[in-house]
């Protein structure tokens, strides 16, 4: 077609421009069909996963692989803490208990406790265990004068106000021996109690812990277990007078699920409108949207289909970050469309940008193929994406959208406003000797800030506001619970092992308390002690006609009836009878739940977790751990930091290979060394500024930054290129000009939204890459582009060519 | 006489509201007491003397002295017993619904809210003003089987004694005011307790 064939309207030609447009049509038809079909397996294939692990490094010591464990299915990150606030203390004491009952047999929860000892905390068939539990025997025997004390007791228990509850107990426990065994079970640490449940030290807020069935990081169930928790809250306080807040790790994970689908959309549209509105006023034609929006489409889809073929599941993360890179893939069509014109079939326009954009989109997808060798499964997955995304725009943009358009309209390189602009742009300085300062400037600046240059709190690689982790921590805290970043672990052959070494430490740890160390501890033989130490305790019990005769000498004089204590005597028998309790006989109480948290099978066999309280001094800690083989003091904070670090370096490996790599698809395409200098430039120098910016503004570089660099980098290296294609050609150059104006401005745009969010993450790359964009823009116009044009007579008949026409 | 027991001592009915309002004292209100705790777990009942302390609606305390020294604390929904050389001991008031049926009768008489108990209890009164006796039966289902009735007597504006359930099945019973030379010869029973609280009635 040429540009004549718009004004002849003779009748087979109109046919032929009518077959032609149907044909546009079909390809149109096709081409949405082939996406649908793209989407319709990856949607069915693609489990989104949220697991943050799948974006760290493979662990290589037991410190790392401990805390990956943790972090990902730990009993702990299933814990939720509740929070009654805003009545008074008595009213939220009976909130706090009327919740407990009601989620007692909630499925959704594993065990929900306020504090208040239960009773039924043991099952029927479990209660003549007590005696092997409760460490009574270990001091005392059942003798005369150890029952006649006892007996005492009782009865002063009976005449006080507590006899009304026990007198149906006692002649079944004389010694209260379960009461014994369930105090044994409280936190070791106790919070603060009013009217008998969990308070704050204020006495202000009620405190409750529950733990989901559901992992932490299962958005879904989560969603449905605090549902479940809020209506139960709901339906005991109609009139609202308290407040219910949950926090904890599940909690989190459904919260930012919300929160960032519920940005995200208004970022999305409030995105496309402004792509929208900055396509039809660049292109002044509606179907120009459609065009523009087809390879990013493609790309997206592309993406997914791959990451879902070869991993199956796709991490969250994942996709934020690969829709993110492969928002570079909207400058394709741009390319073309500022290129195409009236007297230039799309072809033609594409054949001759294929060079430039193909040696972008290959450097780009080189670069990020580093990254399946990364170790970091994420990363891989974001390899993958990207490179199929990127592969499938450029590759559509080159072969399918030039077929489906139709005529050229206006020619961008005929503007008169495009080429004052450029004209202004030329009379600019040119930089050399300013790049050269301005890249020490940012080596000095980013050499001597004080901030740290990476940030290695793992932390801080969860999305989560820092005001809620705050709150969650003092929540924890007030609960007494166990100190966040020390703590013991046990290896052993098996489970009862493990209890009995938990045994052997028991004294040890009590002298750390009492030297300053920390100030107090828990662990798995609190709940339940040892086989050997249950069978030694049921040695020491009194075969029957022993504790009968005992009994009756205690009895005497005590005001007791004989014969009320049989159920008693019926009990030590069977004990004394019992096999030991073993871990796996507990089935689902809330003893199992306990011990499941402190003690758990390993590949080395079993492991058993001490959680400590109140650590002062970790050295004295470490030097008791390093005195037993079996024993490590696991540093989590440190282990974490280890790993983050070591993400790191993998990732500044990828990189660096990436550089390399790129750097020689550019000179192999390039081939002069002046011409890769300038295309190379623009993009080096803009990380540079921008890492110097934000160091600048006391910002940490984290894996976030990372990627927005390499996206902006992947931009600047396009916006580069294509100046420097545009050459001499002061039309061409124009056009180039439009196009590069016309992507920057809309990545600017949706990046300077990101940057508004109130989710950390976005606002940091949102800002990173806004940056990136303005400054390779700036560079690239004033480095990449072609030695000056002043030649008077190139200038002079371009500017009649744009006359004419 | 001397034999009726406290349900049986059968008078003209009086006004339970306007009785109760009589008995009103400001809080804190404090009273000597002398109880007895009868169990069938028991041979004999047994015996304690102290003090009551009334603080608030839902705040009593109850000071052991004698045989020995114990000091129990219930305030809200919760109970904590406190005794010398031993652990401390705490429990929630709905595991114990003769506590709570205490502290209400406890709260009515002394505060003269007689609408407070019938939130709680079926009210009656009968006897007259100079020696009366005020039952309190359990609205509550649960709480009517462990305790069935409170019984309290009592002469002009003076309680005297606080009876928890009755007959064989009688739980406490509670003498008020100072017993220094209360003397038993033989067993201790509900009957005769409920005999010396009608004379100290009388005396009054």
């Amino acid at each position: 077609m040429s540009a004549g064939s718009a004004n002849d309207r003779s009748a087979p030609s109109r046919r032929l421009g009518q077959s032609v447009r149907s044909s546009r049509v079909w390809l149109l038809v096709l081409w949405l069909a082939a996406l649908a079909v793209l989407g319709y397996f990856a949607q069915r294939q693609l489990q989104i996963g949220t697991d943050l692990r799948l974006f760290l490094p493979k662990p290589t010591t037991p410190e790392e692989r401990l805390l990956l464990e943790e972090i990902g299915e730990g009993a702990g990150s299933r814990v939720l803490v509740l929070a009654l606030s805003g009545s008074s203390p008595e009213a939220l004491a009976d909130i706090s208990r009327e919740l407990a009952a009601a989620l007692a047999d909630n499925p959704a929860f594993r065990f929900v406790a306020n504090g208040e000892l239960s009773m039924d905390a043991l099952p029927e068939e479990l209660l003549p265990y007590r005696y092997l539990l409760s460490d009574t025997l270990d001091e005392h025997t059942f003798d005369a004068s150890y029952l006649r004390e006892q007996l005492r007791a009782r009865a002063r228990d009976l005449a006080s106000p507590a006899g009304a509850f026990l007198e149906s107990w006692l002649p079944r426990d004389p010694t209260l021996e379960l009461l014994s065994v369930l105090q044994r079970w409280q936190p070791a640490q106790e919070p603060n109690r009013l009217y008998d449940v969990w308070f704050d030290k204020d006495g202000k807020r009620a405190l409750l812990l529950a733990e989901t069935a559901a992992p932490a990081f299962d958005p879904e169930r989560q969603r449905q277990a605090i549902e479940m928790l809020r209506q139960a809250h709901g339906s005991f306080d109609s009139n609202h007078e308290s407040t219910l807040t949950i926090s904890g790790a599940g909690q989190f994970s459904v919260l930012m699920e919300q929160r960032t689908r519920g940005e995200a959309q208004f970022l999305g549209t409030a995105a496309s409108i402004g792509m929208i509105l900055l396509v039809l006023f660049a292109y002044r034609r509606p179907s120009a949207v459609l065009y523009s929006a087809l390879p990013l489409l493609s790309a997206g889809l592309a993406g997914l289909f791959m990451v879902s073929v070869v991993f199956g599941e796709v991490h969250g993360i994942t996709l934020a970050f690969g829709f993110t890179l492969i928002g570079v893939a909207q400058d394709y069509p741009v390319h073309l469309l500022s290129h195409w014109r009236a007297d230039r079939p799309a072809l033609t326009v594409v054949r001759e940008l294929w060079p430039t954009l193909a040696t972008g989109v290959a450097s780009t997808c080189i670069a990020y193929l580093t990254f399946l060798f990364s170790g970091v499964t994420g990363l891989q997955q974001l390899a993958s994406f990207t490179v199929a995304g990127l592969a499938a725009a450029s590759l559509t943009t080159r072969f399918l959208l030039p077929r489906l358009l139709g005529e050229g309209g206006r020619d961008s390189g005929q503007s008169q406003a495009l080429d004052r602009l450029w004209r202004s742009i030329d009379a600019l300085p040119r930089l050399k000797w300013t790049s050269l300062i301005l890249a020490i400037a940012a080596i000095v600046a980013i050499s001597l800030s004080e901030t740290p240059m990476w940030e290695d709190d793992l932390g801080k690689l969860t999305p989560v506001p820092v005001e809620l982790i705050q709150q969650d921590q003092e929540l924890r805290g007030a609960l007494g619970a166990a100190d966040v970043r020390y703590m013991l672990v046990v290896n052993a052959t098996d489970r009862q092992q493990a209890l009995r070494k938990l045994e052997e430490i028991q004294q040890p740890l009590e002298q750390l308390i009492e030297r300053g160390a920390m100030t107090g501890f828990d662990h798995a033989a609190r709940y339940l002690p040892s086989a050997a130490t249950q069978l030694a305790r049921q040695k020491k019990l009194p075969d029957t006609s022993t504790l009968r005769e005992a009994l009756g000498h205690a009895q005497t004089g005590s005001g007791f009836k004989a014969d009320v204590f049989e159920p008693f005597v019926n009990d030590v028998q069977k004990a004394k009878e019992l096999q030991p309790l073993l871990p796996e006989d507990l089935g689902t109480s809330p003893l199992a739940t306990n011990l499941e948290m402190l003690l758990t099978r390993s590949d080395q066999g079993a492991r058993a977790f001490v959680t400590l309280n109140g650590v002062r001094d970790a050295a004295a800690l470490r030097a008791f751990s390093e005195s037993r083989t079996d024993l490590l003091l696991l540093d989590l904070k440190g282990a974490s930091e280890a790993l983050v670090s070591k993400q790191r370096t993998h990732i500044l490996w990828s990189l660096g290979l990436a550089s390399i790599l790129l750097v020689g698809v550019i000179a192999l395409a390039l081939r002069k060394r002046a011409r890769v200098y300038r295309v190379l430039l623009p993009m080096a120098l803009t990380t540079l500024i921008a890492m110097a910016t934000l160091q600048l503004n006391g910002i940490s570089l984290s894996l976030f930054h990372l990627i927005a660099l390499m996206l902006g980098a992947g931009l600047g290296l396009d916006y580069a290129l294509f100046f420097e294609h545009a050459a001499d050609d002061p039309l061409e150059q124009r056009r180039t000009l439009h196009a590069v104006i016309v992507c920057s401005l809309s990545t600017l745009m949706v990046f300077a939204l990101l940057a508004a969010s109130t989710i950390p993450v976005l606002r940091a790359i949102g800002l990173t890459v806004s940056l990136a964009v303005v400054s390779n823009f700036l560079l690239a116009v004033m480095v990449a582009r072609a030695r000056a044009t002043s030649n008077p007579s190139t200038h002079a008949s371009a500017h009649a060519e744009a006359q004419q026409s | 006489m001397c034999l009726l027991l406290p349900i049986s001592s059968q008078a003209s009915d009086l006004d339970p509201a306007a009785l109760i309002e009589r008995l009103k004292k400001p809080a804190p209100a404090s009273i000597a007491f002398k109880e007895f705790r009868f169990s069938a777990l028991l041979e004999q009942p047994l015996v304690v003397s102290g003090e009551l302390n009334y603080l608030a609606a839902d705040h009593l305390q109850r000071f052991v002295k004698e045989p020995y020294r114990e000091k129990t604390i219930i305030r809200g929904e919760s109970v904590r017993v406190e005794r010398d050389g031993e652990k401390l001991r705490t429990f929630a008031l709905k595991r114990a619904p003769e506590l709570r049926g205490l502290l209400t009768a406890f709260g009515a008489l002394l505060t003269g809210n007689s609408e407070a108990v019938r939130k709680q209890f079926e009210i009656t009164a009968t006897g007259e003003a100079a020696r009366w006796e005020l039952k309190l039966i359990p609205l509550d289902a649960r709480s009517k089987e462990r305790i069935q009735e409170i019984t309290i007597t009592g002469a002009g504006d003076t309680p005297s004694c606080l009876f928890m359930g009755s007959g064989v099945n009688t739980q406490s019973v509670m003498l008020f005011g100072e017993h220094p030379n209360l003397i038993f010869n033989g067993e201790v029973s509900p009957e005769r307790l409920s005999t010396i609280c009608n004379e100290g009635s009388a005396a009054q």
